[in-house]
């Protein structure tokens, strides 16, 4: 399959996700749905498809594809199929920010305050990692296993100190992942950072074609890994930790994705960039409308069912990485 | 034309002096073989040489101008630099492989153009990997991947080529085939340095040996002259046979010299 057809085929795919998302929802069959909008299109169902449905499958996309691109190129940096956001601690450290605009109360007080201290956390656990990291990318791994842990053990601090359990088990669900109850002003606030994020991300596409080669190799062919690692870092922040400050913790989709379509684009590092975009936002919304239509009563979280389908992917990289090592 | 210079070159790590105020010319007319026991600081010169490490005291200098004063992309499209051991980290098809070596001449976020395509089929057509192209890269035995590495090498068509024990691993067939390749390189004018652990191919092919000891030269110039007895008793703690073939030079190591 050509590149430009895979490409296309996503975007197709995404399409279809995207006016599922609009048009399916619990209250009533999609065609019906269509037909009372049709019929009266400044009722209460236009409502629902701008006010609930727009902004939901917005971010759906948004963040699906701010992972699939993170993952993407997390892996191709640290040439390895098991890399993904939550490795270089920017999942954990932007969910800890959140955690703690809700915690201090910042957040009842000003709704933003949520995102922005997530995106903060992120930008903290990204700058902490970069000065623990050494050069090489081993060391960038220990550092956000590091960074990791400590974000994780001050959010249960954060949780473990909670004034009443409400807060905390409203702090638990956030943290599960979920694109439920969003509003416009969450995508305002996310888009910004998520495109800058993304253009960071799809710059370092030929410097990450270049590290299929040895760093020696890749540095010989013109490329600054230093500035490579501090773009890359930088775009992972931006776009991971916008997804997860509105979202909360959604793991596996940057696992998951880059590794289905690895073998579609020859293994080549740049090209899976742009289509792991694209594949995350379809993972992402596919995997939300599973949320909405099997369980609309009480609704599943988001990062919960992506996580059941990830872990036994991830199982099986494991198994496989296991059993081809020398 | 290039010329790569390396003037009173001290790299320092750890405490130690892998490079201790060593100063080489390397420019076209000739192959130029590295020779050195293990741990002399082979490596470590390619690597200030290809820019890849900056040396504490000295300077490395490519046509004149120091190699930290060249933009790293104008750089890489007159020096390629081919590490030893090179490994891939992804199945990449062996035609995707050696496009990578055209990077540098790439711009914009334009797919590779008629010219690198070109260069590319030059490069695995003189490295004997033109029926390789297709396969994929972890499918390829140990010296079809030596030659193949060489090519992505050669797709970037250097004026000037640094390679880390480009023989290593392969059969006799395809070494020989290796440094004909690099020797036809050099006399077609791209200045070559090659690191070799093969003495014999180092007298066979090589104009000019440098011979590297503790991070010092010990001697440069003729191969003969260099890889004289007294050289190879201090230096390699061997000592070797040698003799004239009709294809020219050889030499045998016979034994160990015991202290």
């Amino acid at each position: 399959m050509s590149d430009r057809a895979l490409g296309a085929g996503l975007v197709l795919l995404l399409a279809l996700l995207f006016s599922g998302s609009l048009l399916l929802g619990p209250a009533t069959p999609a065609l019906a749905f269509l037909q009372g909008l049709l019929a009266d299109p400044d009722g209460p169902l236009r409502l629902i498809l701008v006010e609930i449905r727009l902004p939901r499958a917005l971010l759906g996309a948004m963040t699906g594809a701010s992972l699939g691109l993170a993952g993407a190129a997390l892996q191709g940096y640290l040439r390895n199929p098991l890399a993904e956001p939550g490795i270089v601690g920017v999942s954990a450290s932007a969910a800890f920010g959140a955690v703690l605009a809700f915690y201090s109360g910042l957040a009842t007080l000003l709704p933003l305050a949520m995102p922005v201290s997530g995106i903060l956390g992120a930008m903290l656990g990204v700058l902490l990692v970069q000065a623990l990291a050494g050069t090489a990318t081993l060391g960038l791994i220990l550092a956000g296993v590091a960074v990791s842990s400590f974000a994780s053990a001050l959010t249960s601090l954060a949780l473990n100190l909670s004034p009443n359990p409400f807060a905390a088990t409203e702090i638990t669900f956030w943290l599960m992942g979920s694109l439920a109850d969003r509003s416009f002003d969450h995508v305002w606030l996310a888009l910004p950072f998520t495109v800058t994020g993304w253009l960071c991300l799809l710059t370092t596409g030929r410097a990450l074609d270049a590290l299929s080669l040895d760093e020696d190799a890749a540095a010989s062919l013109g490329f600054d890994l230093a500035r490579l690692r501090l773009v890359l870092l930088a775009g992972v922040a931006l776009a991971v930790g916008a997804a997860t400050a509105v979202t909360g913790v959604v793991g596996f989709v940057g696992l998951v994705v880059p590794h289905l379509l690895r073998p579609l684009v020859g293994h080549r590092p740049a090209r899976l960039l742009p289509l792991s975009a694209l594949g995350g936002a379809c993972l992402m919304l596919a995997s939300d409308l599973l949320v909405r239509l099997v369980t609309p009563g009480q609704e599943l979280k988001l990062g919960v069912v992506t996580a059941l389908i990830g872990t036994p992917f991830f199982f099986f990289l494991v198994l496989r990485a296991a059993r081809t090592a020398p | 034309m290039s010329r790569l210079l390396a003037d009173r070159l001290t790299f320092l790590r750890g405490g130690r002096r892998l490079l201790d105020e060593v100063s080489a010319t390397f420019g076209p007319g000739g192959l130029t073989g590295l020779i050195g026991p293990n741990g002399a600081g082979k490596t470590t010169l390619m690597r200030c040489l290809a820019g890849l490490v900056r040396p504490q005291q000295g300077q490395v200098r490519l046509d004149g101008r120091a190699l930290a004063d060249w933009p790293a992309q104008v750089r890489a499209r007159q020096l390629a630099y081919l590490p030893q051991a090179d490994t891939v980290h992804w199945r990449l098809s062996v035609a995707d492989l050696v496009m990578l070596g055209r990077l540098p001449h790439r711009q914009g976020w334009n797919g590779p153009g008629p010219a690198d395509r070109a260069a590319v089929e030059e490069a695995l057509a003189a490295t004997d990997c033109t029926g390789l192209a297709a396969r994929a890269v972890d499918t390829l035995s140990g010296g079809e991947r030596a030659r193949v590495l060489l090519a992505r090498a050669l797709a970037g068509q250097p004026a000037t080529l640094l390679a880390d024990e480009p023989t290593a691993g392969l059969d006799p067939y395809h070494q020989l085939e290796v440094m004909e390749r690099l020797r036809s390189l050099a006399q077609s004018g791209t200045t070559v340095l090659v690191v070799l652990h093969d003495l014999s191919a180092a007298v066979r092919f090589c104009d000019r040996l440098v011979l590297l000891d503790r991070g010092r030269v010990v001697a440069a110039g003729d191969p003969g002259e260099v890889t004289a007895a007294p050289n190879l008793r201090t230096v390699f703690r061997i000592e070797a046979a040698r003799g004239q073939l009709p294809e020219g030079p050889y030499l045998l190591p016979r034994r160990r010299v015991l202290d």
